[in-house]
């Protein structure tokens, strides 16, 4: 995968009865095509990739069925009529014909929160999403390629699982029996107190521990069976702030490192593209050149952020990503991730130590305490006053609002509490 | 333009140029680099040979050589070909794969045990090879067997590399008990190290004179014992080395960025270390066992490439090598030279020539090469 990508034209076309309405589109990544609603479909494509195939294939499925790359062989240069172009990694919409052979023109909507940029036709490329654009909301109930989109890419439901998972340092326990699911596109943030184990939690993920027994699977796939670098191509791994090299690097060089799994000696125009779109996300790319030792430890934690996007993972694990950042970087990272979810289908999971920043961002929260889970789910449901208290031992006030759940801590809780503490939460409260 | 398309739009062309500049500045400056000092080795070669006490001119060298080849005739002068062919070059080959081996193995050392001070020498492995040869000169027995009246070379040879290597060995069964840390790994080398320089201590103490001089000399290492049949030996098993080291270069680069990292990107830390450890310490102490102990050149040639060309191992490596027989070459014809027909031992000009060099370029240059 990866390596050797080349952006193909696409084209879909809709053949049956022509009533059929609905999308596909084909993700050069897991190499498979996901439609929805369609009975038969025929796919035909050109580009720089497939010169050499002959074969056009109809691919026959229930909606939302998602087809490996192997089910579905793919033609040369036939260009079916009614089809339309598609572009990058998303894909197209099917157009249909009524019986009298008009053509009907699909509505496109997007997913709730997602704007379109503008006026959207019957093809959408990959320009056309932007997040917050001012665009145009289309009626609900239309079939749309977006929806379809979507829904295709939810429809693969949990993508990782993780299985009664126990750790300990030597005899001491670390994690006992942790287990959950994050679901495609899903950010997870773990939260709880200092030794709750979340660290260890985030590292028997990455695979730098191996947990004394239970099983990660990413995609049903236990991770590991994964061989060699081809980890690196399915996690990757941003270590705390604070770690440090030994011999340092420029930041290119560093983020360069993120593209070792697809690389053998060269690096080549498309690792370059990864890096540059990974350096412009966190705003490096003036910083390409310097040595890492001269950098910030903001800077550098956000250095290790890119590297980790160059990886092009499909989970995402973040150890206290936003901990030297200043604030307006701790909005931006975690947007960043938050959208890489939510559109790439991919997973998140950070530990997260600013309960503000997790109530806000992340989808589902777990509580640690102690090794084990003490409670999961959403914001609302995990940071009460009474699963804080009982973790970390504060009385705080949590209110919701327009940026999520926001948590102050206003004192030790009773017993724990001093004298002036009981001072602070009575000036809080006034 | 596969990455996120959908998160910011297009790649901006113009930051994808100006990465892809700096990424092509940052490549054909340690090219060119590489090119210049492959120049300097073969110049340097080419003019220690033509250096010496017994005046041969150069058109005489090059006509040994050259026929040599198979190329022109042998000149009149019979001393200019058993000087140049049989003497000289031996030992400016010698040289240079020793400077080859010995940086190079000090350069992936320092790389895969993230560890600035590290080298074949403080790894214990010229204390290993010290004792071996010791007990080899001293009491006339090694691995080989037997009981020699006359110290045979190969004994040394054979003796010093297998307890050279030894070193390395140990020091891994001790860090096994703790997953192959670095800090156990170097500990131990140095343990063993102090542990093997107190048997050579012993070994010096209880030597007649003969033997302790003999022991003296070989201490201080040189290139006196070159010949073509040690370099056809020395050569293919260092250039080997060195190129499966090469093969490693990415995967070193990312332990730079820490063992969590590189485990995460899948590479196996422990094997890593085990696979570049073990061919340095081949290499290292396959050409220590012809030439004595000669330090210096294993730290410092790595760390003055890293401030030339930076710590990415795909170039550190080939640079460090050559930089360690560049040094070793110049080092070695001074040695022969510079009160000739008398020869000072060459790990002593390294130290004097080489310390002042880095001292320059560590103050000179002001970037944050390490950490």
């Amino acid at each position: 995968m990866g390596r050797g990508k080349k952006q193909l034209d696409w084209s879909c076309a809709c053949e049956g009865n022509g009533r059929c309405l609905g999308a596909a589109f084909w993700s050069p990544r897991s190499r498979s095509l996901a439609y929805a609603a369609v009975r038969k479909l025929k796919v035909t494509a050109k580009g720089p990739g497939i010169e050499e195939s002959v074969t056009v294939a109809s691919v026959q499925a229930p909606a939302g069925r998602v087809c490996r790359g192997g089910t579905v062989r793919i033609g040369a240069q036939e260009q079916a009529a009614g089809a339309l172009t598609i572009q990058e990694n998303l894909v197209g919409a099917l157009r249909a014909r009524d019986a009298a052979g008009n053509r009907a023109a699909l509505k496109l909507a997007p997913p709730a929160g997602v704007r379109l940029a503008r006026e959207p036709t019957a093809a959408v490329t990959a320009g056309d999403l932007e997040l917050g654009a001012p665009g145009i909301r289309l009626e609900e109930d239309d079939r749309t390629l977006l929806r379809c989109y979507y829904h295709a890419r939810r429809e693969r439901k949990v993508r990782l699982q993780v299985k009664d998972l126990h750790f300990s340092y030597g005899s001491v326990p670390a994690l006992e029996g942790v287990t959950f699911k994050v679901n495609a596109g899903e950010m997870l943030g773990i939260v709880g107190p200092n030794g709750s184990g979340k660290s260890t939690l985030l590292r028997c993920l990455a695979r730098i521990l191996k947990p004394r027994t239970g099983t990660v699977y990413l995609d049903g796939r236990n991770l590991r069976t994964l061989r060699g670098l081809e980890v690196g191509r399915c996690l990757g791994y941003v270590p705390p702030p604070g770690a440090r090299a030994a011999f340092s690097a420029t930041v290119l060089e560093t983020v360069l490192q993120g593209r070792r799994p697809y690389l053998i000696w060269g690096v080549e125009r498309r690792d370059l593209e990864v890096v540059t779109q990974a350096l412009g996300y966190l705003g490096l790319t003036e910083l390409a050149e310097r040595l890492l030792g001269e950098l910030s430890s903001g800077q550098q934690q956000k250095v290790f952020i890119a590297r980790a996007l160059a990886q092009e993972p499909e989970v995402l694990l973040l150890d206290e990503p936003t901990a030297t950042l200043d604030i307006r970087y701790q909005l931006e990272v975690m947007a960043l991730i938050r959208r890489l979810a939510t559109e790439k289908g991919r997973v998140v999971v950070a530990v997260l130590h600013d309960l503000n920043l997790a109530g806000r961002f992340a989808d589902r929260l777990l509580l640690l305490h102690q090794g084990k889970i003490f409670a999961a789910g959403t914001a609302k449901v995990v940071l009460t006053p009474e699963n804080l208290r009982a973790v970390y031992g504060v009385e705080a006030v949590v209110t919701e609002g327009p940026w999520g759940v926001q948590v102050t801590a206003v004192a030790p809780a009773a017993g724990l509490r001093a004298v002036e503490g009981a001072a602070v939460c009575a000036a809080g409260r006034g | 333009m596969g990455l996120f398309p959908k998160m910011s739009g297009t790649l901006p062309e113009a930051s994808f140029a100006a990465i892809r500049a700096a990424y092509s500045r940052h490549v054909s400056r340690k090219v060119l680099f590489l090119i210049v000092l492959l120049c300097l080795t073969v110049a340097v070669m080419v003019a220690s040979t033509a250096m010496g006490v017994a005046g041969i001119s150069v058109g005489d060298v090059g006509r040994v050589i050259l026929s040599h080849l198979g190329v022109g005739i042998l000149p009149e002068n019979d001393l200019a070909e058993t000087v140049v062919w049989q003497i000289r070059l031996p030992r400016i080959l010698l040289a240079t794969i020793t400077g080859m081996s010995l940086a190079g193995a000090g350069a992936v050392m320092q790389g895969v045990l993230r560890n600035p001070l590290v080298s074949p020498y403080t790894m214990g492995l010229s204390s290993g090879a010290a004792f071996g040869a010791a007990v080899a000169i001293v009491l006339g027995t090694g691995l080989v067997g037997g009981n020699y009246v006359d110290v045979s070379r190969w004994l040394i040879v054979t003796n010093a590399f297998f307890f050279g290597s030894l070193t390395t060995l140990l020091a891994f069964s001790l860090a096994r008990f703790k997953g192959m840390a670095p800090e156990t790994l170097v500990l131990g080398g140095v343990a063993i190290s102090y542990l093997f320089q107190a048997g050579v201590s012993l070994l010096k103490y209880v030597s007649n004179n003969e033997a302790l001089k003999e022991l003296v000399v070989w201490l201080m290492g040189g290139f006196w014992g070159a010949d073509w049949q040690t370099l056809a030996l020395l050569t293919p098993v260092v250039l080997l080395c060195m190129a499966g080291l090469c093969l490693c270069a990415w995967d070193l680069n990312v332990l730079g960025a820490g063992e969590e990292v590189a485990a995460s990107l899948g590479i196996k830390v422990v094997r890593l270390r085990v696979y570049t450890l073990t061919l340095a310490t081949l290499a290292a102490s396959a050409t220590v066992a012809f030439t004595g102990i000669i330090g210096f050149v294993c730290l410092v040639g790595p760390h003055i490439c890293r401030m030339l060309v930076g710590n990415d191992h795909r170039f550190l490596i080939p640079c460090s090598c050559l930089m360690g027989a560049v040094l070793l070459l110049l080092a070695d014809t001074l040695a022969r030279t510079i009160i000739a027909p008398t020869e000072i031992p060459v790990g002593i000009i390294t130290a004097l020539m080489g310390s002042p060099f880095f001292v320059y370029l560590l103050i000179k240059k002001k970037r944050q090469w390490w950490g």
